[in-house]
């Protein structure tokens, strides 16, 4: 039997919650990716038959009208429906890299446990390694027992990863998690392939976990090593990540570069390849912070801990030692906790704002406004002369297919529509609209690149006419469609005259129609859900009121977003997994330190404090570092989405989201410290006081 | 009596066996007087001074410090006992890694949840030789040193009863006598008593008693007292035990 073979088993057992939380961190990173993977392959089969989520899938240009701004020298077709075609695959190729690249938190969490977990476990068996050297093994047969180990760790956390993401999906699958947040995931096909590949890549980053401490350890003097030893902290800081000058040099440096080249970038890439491009810095970025939280955690960890630290007087007189003067042995926890609740406040600062556009949209658009809409060509006239009089109705027709939605309306309506909403600049629009003029919405005008005053030439299969642009504005013409949220908001209006050019694509006038109260001041029609009622009755006819519309948005914006929460809630358990065993670790590795607390009168109630103290300050100092990095990278997120998806969106940071952030880091971290709190407080002193 | 120690016993389970260590220890330890313990490895000199120290319950027979009888007692209260009636230097040096020398000796106060006395502390670094590295973390103390600063720690708040573990087992030759010497003096000055375990007969001779330890017992027959003992009679007497 090989050493390693004898003792690596022993080892794994001997540190049984270590090895365990190893297991755990290379199962649930790759679980989570895994996961990801199969919800991702499984949404894009579901959609695969809708143009905007499968850009294989041919657009039709002679299934709907043609916009063409005049001026445009291309082929009169092509270039609008490429645009729209490439914003529309644009949002959701973002969204499935973001979330793809999301999920690679929970890797990378799961990642550190590892390298963290095998750096403290081969430092504390030091002695051990030089007492095998001085039995005679060689440096070979030493490193074999632990990259043994780390082999074990690897496989049984790959195995598990594998196996775990399996009932993990079909539970999200169905809870109605999916990549894009609508598409209903029935059977799950999963990419067998792609999962064994993460899996083993999981399992490798144990093997390269394993690798420093060993090569560190081998360079170890036995003679010196076997010397009586009084300080267990004087072996611990052997393990300390130090920050060093060029890593707090460098950082500035590599953000200046960038940002003096990234204009240029944004030229010459595509949208999504220059996000890719922004992801994947953004995460180098974390990388780098991880390296300043040692560093951060002895300064502001020491400031903070002054300020916040309440408890019983010794346990706050050691904890605040501790994280003044040993603070680089907490960072990776703090790390920890700070990458996962900062990820979590971004996605939230990203998720508010894109709630908050879809209420402004509907402040413009939907509030006080009823719709109504006819499964068959026109809603019937019983129907209309049912709503009271006092109401305004407006009548469109069908909109054209996408991605060019043209609608008709007749100029009177809309002028009594505007005049009704009570705002000049829309009765201005209104009065100019006519059979030579369109209304664009804003998305419209931006895609097309033109504005009021401008001339787009509208053909069909019916004729072609050249129209002036009377207005860009989504206050008027707006009819709710299920499409996704831009594709909704882009169309145009024709006067009513000029139906005949979209006729062979878009049902009749009346097919749609809003209504508005003229008199009311209120931003809800009073007796606007007994109508629905009864529009409901006949089965050809429904309703939906504006409020409804904008609830149902952003209930699908959350729907676009709980993926995110589910990779982070699996990487916040990862945190406290990471908090839990450095805990440990630390109990273990400060085994002789407590006993002596015990000797000189601690209770076991105060080691208990001591140490939930410790936990909470953890979780303090990872949810203000989370805060911190939080608050730009939300930013930087804000930025990312106005760029490729054209969204209003407005950074705002509502306060409880930053009081959240941190009672969340902190529960994290107090429940990760309860196990080690007890163990710790359960320590015999009387034997660890006398043997170092 | 400060400490008083009446029919001890204590075995250790090891697999089915059971090894008796102590097997019904008897010993006194009167108000201000310094006792030292000898005896071979193993025979039991730590495990008395853990039960002492109220670490460890014996199996049966009775410890009263200050005539709280520490049997019976759960680890809360025996806690609490050791907390306040007694202080305890180990052989290895044992200071809080993170705290700074200053920081040790104030640290019984902040476990006994009292206001810190610095005046008193630093008077006790300074009764040792240790004023001027009061702001040195233990890394950057020799191991005298740190002995030294143990040593404040446990008298910081004047106990009635100070358990050392062989005080000189880490240090060299010179920096021993220099450490009991002083231990001796302070504790005469504070009128502490001393129950010191040790395998050094130099050190054991400056107690005002010392006691051997023999298969578990502690023979009072065997005992040497004396203002002045001689490192030879303690050396005989170890011969005469066949220790």
């Amino acid at each position: 039997m090989t050493l390693g073979r004898f003792l690596a088993p022993r080892n794994l057992n001997s540190d049984r919650f270590a090895t365990l939380c190893m297991v755990l961190g290379v199962a649930l990173g790759t679980a989570t990716v895994n996961v990801v993977l199969s919800l991702d392959d499984n949404t894009r089969r579901v959609e695969a038959a809708r143009w905007s989520t499968n850009p294989d899938l041919a657009l039709d240009a002679g299934a709907t009208v043609s916009l063409v701004p005049v001026g445009w020298e291309q082929d009169a077709k092509g270039p609008a429906l490429e645009d729209a075609r490439e914003e529309t695959h644009e949002d959701y190729q973002v969204m499935r890299s973001a979330i793809r690249l999301g999920s690679l938190s929970a890797f990378l969490v799961g990642a550190l446990i590892v390298f963290f977990s095998l750096a403290v476990v081969v430092e504390h068996r030091r002695r051990e390694v030089a007492l095998l050297r001085s039995l005679g093994a060689t440096a070979r047969q030493t490193a074999g027992v632990f990259v043994r180990e780390a082999a074990w760790v690897g496989a049984i956390g790959a195995v598990l990863g594998f196996a775990l993401a399996i009932p993990l999906t079909y539970v999200a699958a169905r809870l109605g998690i999916t990549t894009t947040g609508r598409a209903r995931i029935g059977s799950i096909v999963f990419p067998w392939g792609e999962m064994l590949a993460v899996s083993l890549l999981g399992g490798l980053t144990a093997l390269l976990g394993v690798v420093p401490p060993v090569r560190r350890i081998l360079k170890l003097r036995a003679a010196e090593t076997l010397r009586p030893r009084f300080l267990d902290a004087d072996q611990a800081r052997a393990y300390a990540k130090r920050t060093s000058g060029v890593t707090l040099v460098a950082l500035p440096v590599a953000l200046l570069v960038y940002g003096l080249l990234r204009p240029l970038f944004r030229e010459v890439l595509p949208s999504l390849a220059f996000f890719v491009l922004e992801a994947l810095l953004v995460m180098l970025a974390l990388f780098a912070l991880l390296l300043l939280v040692p560093g951060l955690t002895r300064s502001l960890g020491g400031l903070l801990a002054g300020v916040f630290l309440r408890g019983p007087a010794a346990a706050r007189l050691l904890v605040t030692s501790r994280i003044r003067r040993q603070g680089d042995e907490l960072a990776w926890s703090v790390g920890g906790i700070m990458l996962v609740f900062s990820l979590l406040l971004s996605l939230h600062i990203s998720t508010h704002a894109l709630k908050a556009e879809v209420s402004r949209f509907a402040e413009t658009a939907l509030r006080g406004h009823a719709f109504l809409f006819s499964h068959d060509d026109a809603i019937p006239a019983a129907v209309l002369a049912a709503i009271p009089d006092r109401y305004v109705k407006v009548a469109f027709s069908g909109g054209t297919p996408l991605p060019n939605r043209v609608s008709a309306v007749a100029q009177a309506d809309v002028l009594r529509f505007a005049r009704a909403v009570g705002k000049p600049e829309l009765s201005a629009i209104a009065e100019r609209f006519d059979a030579d003029r369109t209304i664009l919405s804003t998305l419209m005008a931006r895609r097309l690149g033109i504005s009021t005053g401008d001339r787009l030439t509208l053909s069909s299969p019916t004729g072609e006419r050249t129209l002036e642009v009377a207005g860009v504005t989504d206050a008027l013409g707006f009819v709710p469609t299920f499409e996704t949220y831009r594709n909704a908001k882009t169309y145009a209006l024709i006067e009513a005259s000029n139906y005949h050019l979209i006729a062979p694509f878009a049902a009749p006038i009346g097919n749609a129609v809003v209504i508005t109260d003229a008199s009311a001041e209120a931003r809800e029609l009073p007796d606007w859900r007994e109508l629905i009622r009864s529009w409901r009755k006949g089965s050809h006819v429904y309703g939906l009121s504006g409020t409804d519309y904008e609830w149902m948005r952003r209930r699908e914006t959350d729907g676009d977003f709980v993926i995110f929460d589910l990779i982070l809630l699996l990487t916040s358990v990862l945190a406290a997994v990471g908090v839990s065993n450095q805990l440990m670790l630390a109990v273990h590795a400060r085994r002789r330190e407590i006993a002596l607390l015990r000797v000189l009168g601690m209770t076991p109630s105060q080691i208990r404090k001591m140490l939930l103290l410790e936990g909470g300050f953890v979780g303090l100092l990872g949810g203000a570092l989370a805060v911190l990095l939080g608050i730009p990278l939300g930013f930087a997120s804000l930025g990312a989405l106005k760029l490729v998806s054209a969204f209003d969106v407005q950074f705002e940071l509502p306060l409880h989201y930053v009081v959240l952030t941190l009672a969340g880091a902190v529960s994290v971290s107090m429940l990760a410290a309860l196990y080690p709190a007890r163990r710790a407080a359960r320590a015999q002193s009387a034997e660890s006081i006398h043997y170092e | 009596m400060i400490l008083s120690v009446r029919g001890l016993t204590k075995s250790y389970g090891l697999g089915e066996a059971q090894i008796a260590v102590l097997r019904g220890v008897d010993l006194d330890v009167g108000e201000g007087e310094l006792c030292a313990v000898m005896g071979p490895s193993g025979v039991g000199k730590s495990t008395l001074l853990n039960l002492v120290a109220g670490l460890e319950q014996a199996d049966a027979g009775t410890i009263e410090v200050l005539g709280t009888a520490l049997s019976g007692l759960d680890d809360q209260a025996r806690t609490l006992v050791r907390r306040d009636k007694i202080g305890i230097v180990y052989q290895f040096f044992n200071l809080v890694s993170n705290l700074t020398a200053l920081e040790n000796v104030l640290l019984p106060y902040y476990i006994a949840e009292v206001a810190p006395d610095r005046e008193a502390a630093s008077r006790a670094l300074e009764r040792v030789g240790m004023a001027k590295r009061s702001d040195h973390l233990p890394a950057q103390l020799s191991g005298g040193e740190m002995q030294l600063v143990s040593i404040a720690r446990a008298l910081v708040r004047k106990p009635a009863l100070v358990l050392a573990d062989e005080p000189t087992g880490n240090v060299n030759v010179a920096t021993g006598r220099r450490i009991l010497a002083l231990l001796r003096e302070v504790l005469k000055e504070t009128g502490s008593s001393l129950l010191m375990v040790t395998h050094n007969p130099e050190d054991a001779a400056r107690a005002d008693r010392v006691v051997f330890m023999k298969d578990g017992l502690v023979p009072e027959e065997a005992s040497l007292t004396g203002d002045t003992l001689h490192v030879a009679e303690i050396h005989e007497r170890l011969r005469e035990l066949g220790i």
